[in-house]
């Protein structure tokens, strides 16, 4: 091929992979905070290197399941009081900011930040919903569990369970959720509707872990009601 | 009688540059050398004189530094001349995930022979080299002598009119060297031309018109069949006076 | 020329399919598909969406493998046996050889991610809603054409260093490289330095993007790509493919044997 014409041909390559590139960055630009944003005390060497070889995805749920296994009781080095979950905000952080579109994960976390007893932090929640929000705005379930936060706070029970029965609707919802919902309602001795969230939470096929927990209090409900004398 | 090969006053300096120091090496100086159409030309030398450079050169697959090489009146390499050239290597390379028939069939597909032609071509080489029966079988799975058969054929399955053959009868048995000297023979007597390289004199005064002597790099006698037909010994003789080793070994002293 | 395209391509495809070390790479990815099998419990409620990644990503890695070991061996193994001879003294044109060639091996990359994409969407068949079939081929397709970038990346390395190890060295850095391009960009933007400015310009323009190549990273975002995105990323892919071909072809037409 003559030397001519295989430099125009060149020219024209390259004027179509720079065009392109621009092109494709101005259509879509990149929707990923920097790797500076990363949660980067104890696995940031791991999470950067996943993301640098291209598996971000994969590294969120290595980073979501070391979360699980946190919550699970697995205790990390340091850690002085087990049952408070001290590390629960910044290994969720540590999730969403490699993947901030996982959303299911502002709600796992918040639901146990805000409404779970002994961890009681809702500020806390409150701040990675706020994250979840920023990235997630079309997600409505995390704006939603923020007004519950709020009436739960205010000690607003009829209004809370009303908004986190609109979030357990959603498809995406955790099952941790349903679950402090059937807990409230329990606490206020709402029986009938404690019992229809279990029942919900043993249909859920991705609530395995839950399951036992759902059949032994449906049999505590159904126990207690037939042991209540009727009037 | 036409030229098919021409080659003018070629030099091939061979440059190695290891740690920005350049080693320099002369494969061919200055050599000329023509030959005709129909012609079967052998060129003799030792080993490492340039007879496989000369080849790459005449096939494009080496520049020369200095002059040029012509095949059918083109500088190589020229797409239109390698059609009518075949090309048998030293060695067989042939690709071994192949088939015999597989390959042949690559290899005629390559020289441009026309789909409507290339099946009953590919049989008819297979055939006359002998290769029928194992055709089907991976060439990973062939002898030594079946290589050599299908190399054979995927130099011939085009009908070239230069045959290019690299050291041929190198490494074959007495039967086969008897055969490859046949074709040469049917090549020649089809009006084909041959280009052959070699170090076995006995042979090539066999075969040849006309032989070229090179030495290191250098082309440094020619001589017709005339000059050593019906006097034995006489091309060995020409050969050993006009070459000595350049090898950097001595000769052996067992006299 | 198609009858020599057809044949180099088929060469190429019959080349790699034979090959134990595809067989092999294979296995080894069919045995990640189903480790993520196991591994995927781990994520409890969100095991199909590990199942996913994780198959995504065993499918890209083997991938990967394969296409930068059989890139850079594709013609330095043909020169090293010498059965390059028979090739280039026969009236093909090199950059034919090349091109050829190198879309035989992306061929038989591509039906081996596709046999564990069909696999992988079989094991994905409990977990509905995780993925629609529209988005996990555009995925696929996207990942293909990644691999074709780092193939014909690795092809040019192979020829210009001439050396298989430092070839797949550099397709490796230039991996990483690729997807750590928004990180340099955001660097550059952070510099007030003219000199710093400008050679993050080149490395961010020159060095292939392949963080948009990752469709799976966009398809949960507030507002997924759209149809002009896809065009601009084939014509990328299309166009920094043929750039390496081009100098590929370039030096192996210079290439002497």
């Amino acid at each position: 091929m003559p030397q001519k014409s295989a430099l125009a041909i060149l020219a024209v390559l390259v004027t179509l992979m720079l065009g392109s590139f621009q092109a494709m960055h101005k259509a879509y630009p990149w929707p990923y905070p920097p790797m500076s944003h990363l949660i980067a005390e104890r696995t940031g060497l791991q999470d950067a290197a996943l993301i640098t070889a291209g598996f971000r995805p994969l590294a969120a749920d290595i980073a979501w399941i070391q979360l699980l296994q946190y919550v699970g009781g697995w205790i990390l080095p340091g850690e002085q009081e087990v049952s408070r979950y001290l590390l629960l905000k910044d290994m969720t952080l540590r999730v969403t900011r490699i993947d901030p579109y996982f959303r299911q994960v502002y709600l796992y976390s918040a639901g146990m930040l805000a409404f779970f007893r002994n961890i009681d932090r809702p500020d806390e929640a409150l701040e990675v919903l706020g994250e979840g929000i920023r990235t997630n705005p079309q997600f409505w379930p995390l704006r939603v569990t923020v007004a519950a936060i709020g009436f739960m706070r205010g000690e607003e029970f009829e209004p809370m369970v009303r908004l986190l029965e609109d979030v357990i609707a959603h498809p995406d919802c955790p099952p941790v959720t349903k679950s402090i919902l059937a807990n409230a309602y329990k606490a206020h001795h709402r029986d009938a509707d404690a019992r229809r969230i279990w029942e919900l939470i043993l249909g859920d096929p991705n609530a395995g872990m839950y399951h036992d927990k759902a059949r032994r209090e449906i049999v505590e409900i159904d126990t207690r009601q037939l042991l209540t004398p009727k009037i | 009688m036409t030229n098919v090969i021409d080659i003018q006053n070629v030099t091939k300096i061979y440059r190695k540059s290891h740690l920005g120091r350049t080693q320099e090496s002369v494969g061919i100086k200055d050599l000329t050398l023509t030959v005709r159409e129909g012609e079967v030309f052998g060129l003799l030398g030792l080993n490492g004189c340039g007879k496989t450079t000369t080849i790459k050169m005449l096939l494009g697959l080496l520049r020369p530094t200095q002059g040029t090489a012509t095949l059918f009146g083109k500088v190589m390499p020229d797409p239109e001349v390698l059609k009518k050239i075949g090309y048998l290597p030293d060695a067989a390379y042939l690709p071994k995930h192949l088939t015999g028939l597989e390959a042949v069939t690559y290899y005629a597909t390559l020289s441009k022979i026309p789909s409507e032609k290339r099946a009953q071509a590919v049989r008819s080489i297979l055939e006359k080299v002998g290769m029928t029966a194992a055709a089907n079988k991976k060439i990973s799975e062939y002898s030594k002598g079946m290589f050599q058969r299908i190399s054979m054929a995927q130099a011939l399955v085009h009908e070239p009119s230069l045959l290019i053959m690299d050291e041929p009868i190198t490494g074959l048995d007495p039967l086969a060297v008897r055969e490859m000297r046949q074709l040469v023979s049917f090549l020649k007597a089809q009006g084909k031309t041959v280009f052959l390289s070699s170090h076995d004199i006995s042979e090539v005064e066999k075969v040849c018109d006309r032989i070229g002597i090179l030495a290191a790099g250098k082309l440094i006698a020619v001589a017709e069949q005339k000059d050593w037909a019906n006097r034995a010994g006489h091309l060995e003789e020409l050969f050993t006076a006009t070459v000595s080793r350049s090898e950097g070994i001595g000769a052996l002293k067992f006299s | 020329m198609i009858e020599t395209f057809r044949t180099l391509i088929a060469y190429t495809f019959k080349e790699h399919i034979r090959h134990r070390l595809y067989l092999s790479l294979f296995l080894f990815g069919f045995i990640l598909l189903m480790g993520g099998l196991v591994i995927s419990a781990l994520a409890v409620e969100q095991r199909g969406r590990m199942m996913l990644d994780l198959g995504f990503s065993a499918i890209e890695f083997l991938g990967l493998t394969t296409i930068v070991f059989v890139s850079v061996n594709l013609v330095l193994s043909e020169i090293e046996n010498r059965t390059i001879y028979l090739v280039v003294s026969r009236p093909l044109a090199r950059w034919q050889y090349i091109v050829a060639r190198f879309i035989g091996t992306t061929l038989a990359v591509a039906l081996s991610m596709a046999v564990m994409a069909l696999l992988h969407a079989v094991l994905l068949l409990p977990y509905t809603g995780v993925i629609s079939a529209s988005t996990y081929v555009m995925a696929w397709l996207c990942s293909v054409a990644k691999l074709t970038v780092v193939g014909s990346l690795a092809l040019a390395l192979s020829l210009l260093t001439t050396s298989a190890p430092t070839a797949m060295t550099f397709t490796f850095f230039l991996w990483a490289i690729g997807h750590f391009s928004q990180e340099v960009r955001f660097l550059g933007e952070k510099s007030a330095h003219m000199g710093v400015k400008a050679l993050v310009w080149f490395f961010y323009h020159v060095a292939p993007d392949f963080s948009y190549f990752n469709y799976r990273d966009f398809f949960y975002t507030a507002t997924p790509p759209t149809w002009a995105w896809g065009l601009s990323l084939g014509v990328y892919a299309f166009s920094y493919t043929a750039i390496c071909l081009w100098i590929a072809s370039v030096v192996f037409s210079k290439r002497e044997f």
